[in-house]
């Protein structure tokens, strides 16, 4: 077709008797008459990163099956030994599930889409997984969870229809659905509208939508003490082992808090503080009735 | 009168306005917060200078009254009461539908009904908690629960602990969840009825209510809602 023809002027040059070659696959082509040429494009013209490289067909890694039913996708650095849910999407999921997270394929080639730092894994609805859960990737709960899930790097969401019935630690907890059991986030946890939780919940930072239903203790963690665990880290050592556990201190103390990254809806406690700029309406009250100067 | 009558008939140059009707809203007027006086005496009395205060509140949970309080200090439990005793009924109700006949459903009193409730509910350790907040609450509760949530609230309330409790003094016209705004405002948050009120009660019936407690001060809003606060 005339519209992808590239309207860029070739010279024609003598190569070397004997053989014409292309320029990019130095493969052998129809000869013209007795002498032999080659085409050949300006060298203004030319990119010598291109004719040096031979095109590969790109592969890219298929995205993680997130949405569907009863797929369990595993992160690729988890070990399978330590991951039930690597084990889990082996019996379940579709053929397709994760196998190509190593495909030969996508192994050595550069035009591969890279696996992202923490892979989402996703107990899907309709799955009912019961005993201990651990990992770093992220995980999704669509359907159900009971024992203990420990995500120490990773983000766990409990979808609307999501029921847990565990004790959940990670770094970041988002609740949509149902929780029977603590929440314990080294960063922040995440209370939507239509969550229900009966439990403990202890994090550094908070966020309550309303109509939120929450049935226990709310305790503020210092961020401080949680040892930080950035994607990059993640990245660079997956399988590295649990960082070091939250150390239950509520904001009474002085704190230093870490500050929120960029979600306005996450509140950090101000750290309660003796001084009294920052003491409250009761303080400064008992305060000024142990002067005597009486309220 | 059309539109036309009225432009033909009104003064020159004066534009007329639809307003509509009726009194504004409270929210519109002023954002449905109130002085709340027993917050700031309840925050008195449940702060302790060398301690970390813990409160229970038994109404719905929100971010700003978490906060409010997680920020001076204090641990925080809720336990949404309304919520929790109307689901259970709802429970027992559904249960007692699926019951065959002659199983013993007709036997449910409500004082049993409040005993099994309390079995879930307001578990706590005795001498746990600094204060309670108790807003909007015991107006609908039943007759049979609300000595038992006396008693069980007395027990869990360390020596001088707190109860701040409000009470109407007519019938309510809605619904109200309330959120702790500062240190003496609350937000009055309309919500959809999880129960009916119950009765209105008069000064010496509250006094009877909190009977094993000892009275502090009572506070009377211009809204005509009591804010009450008893001590252990």
């Amino acid at each position: 077709m005339a519209a992808f023809v590239p309207r860029r002027s070739y010279t024609i040059v003598q190569s070397h008797p004997g053989s014409i070659l292309h320029p990019a696959a130095g493969l052998p082509i129809t000869p013209l008459g007795g002498k032999l040429y080659m085409w050949r494009k300006p060298a203004d013209a030319k990119n010598p990163s291109q004719s040096s490289k031979v095109p590969e067909p790109v592969v890219t890694a298929p995205q993680a099956a997130q949405n569907s039913a009863a797929v369990v996708t595993p992160a690729p650095a988890i070990p399978a030994a330590t991951s039930n849910i690597a084990q889990a999407s082996t019996q379940a999921s579709a053929p397709t599930s994760a196998a190509s997270y190593s495909s030969p394929a996508t192994a050595g080639n550069p035009f591969a889409t890279a696996p992202r730092a923490n892979s989402i894994s996703v107990i899907g609805a309709g799955l009912k997984i019961q005993g201990e859960i651990t990992g770093d990737s992220d995980l999704v709960i669509e359907g159900e969870a009971h024992g203990r899930i420990r995500m120490m790097n990773g983000r766990v969401t409990v979808a609307a229809n999501g029921r847990v019935n565990a004790d959940i630690e990670a770094v970041e907890i988002s609740v949509e659905g149902s929780v029977q059991g603590g929440l314990k986030a080294s960063d922040r946890v995440r209370l939507g509208a239509s969550s229900r939780v009966q439990g403990s919940v202890m994090t550094p930072r908070i966020a309550i939508e309303d109509g939120a239903k929450l049935r226990g203790k709310v305790e503020m963690i210092r961020a401080g003490e949680v040892t930080p665990v950035s994607k990059a880290s993640i990245s660079a050592n997956p399988t590295s082992s649990a960082p070091a556990r939250t150390t239950q201190v509520t904001a009474a103390a002085p704190a230093v808090m870490t500050p929120a990254p960029t979600a306005a809806a996450f509140v950090t406690p101000k750290a309660p503080d003796a001084t009294p700029a920052n003491t409250t309406e009761a303080d400064r009250l008992k305060a000024a009735a142990a002067r005597g100067s009486g309220n | 009168m059309s539109w036309t009558a009225k432009s033909r008939y009104g003064p020159p140059g004066t534009v007329t306005t639809a307003v509509k009707p009726g009194p504004k809203s409270a929210v519109e007027a002023g954002g449905n917060v109130r002085i709340s006086n027993g917050l700031k005496e309840f925050l008195w009395l449940t702060t302790e200078e060398s301690k970390q205060g813990r409160i229970l509140d038994l109404g719905a949970v929100f971010q700003s009254t978490v906060m409010f309080f997680i920020e001076r200090g204090f641990r925080l439990s809720t336990e949404d009461m309304m919520r929790s005793w109307k689901e259970f009924l709802l429970a027992e109700e559904e249960g007692l539908r699926k019951m065959k006949v002659g199983d013993g459903g007709a036997r449910v009193s409500q004082g049993m009904l409040a005993g099994k409730f309390l079995e879930s509910n307001l578990q706590y350790p005795e001498d746990n908690f600094n204060g309670v907040l108790a807003w909007d609450l015991f107006d609908y509760l039943d007759a049979e629960l609300l000595p038992r949530v006396m008693d069980r609230l007395y027990t869990i309330l360390r020596p001088g602990g707190a109860v701040l409790a409000s009470f109407h003094s007519k019938t309510p016209e809605r619904f109200n969840r309330y959120k702790v705004v500062d240190g003496q405002n609350v937000e009055l948050i309309p919500s959809p009825t999880l129960a009916v009120h119950g009765r209105i009660f008069q000064n010496r019936e509250i006094l009877d209510i909190f009977g094993k407690f000892r009275s502090s001060k009572t506070f009377v809003g211009r809204d005509q809602v009591r804010e009450a606060i008893f001590l252990k």
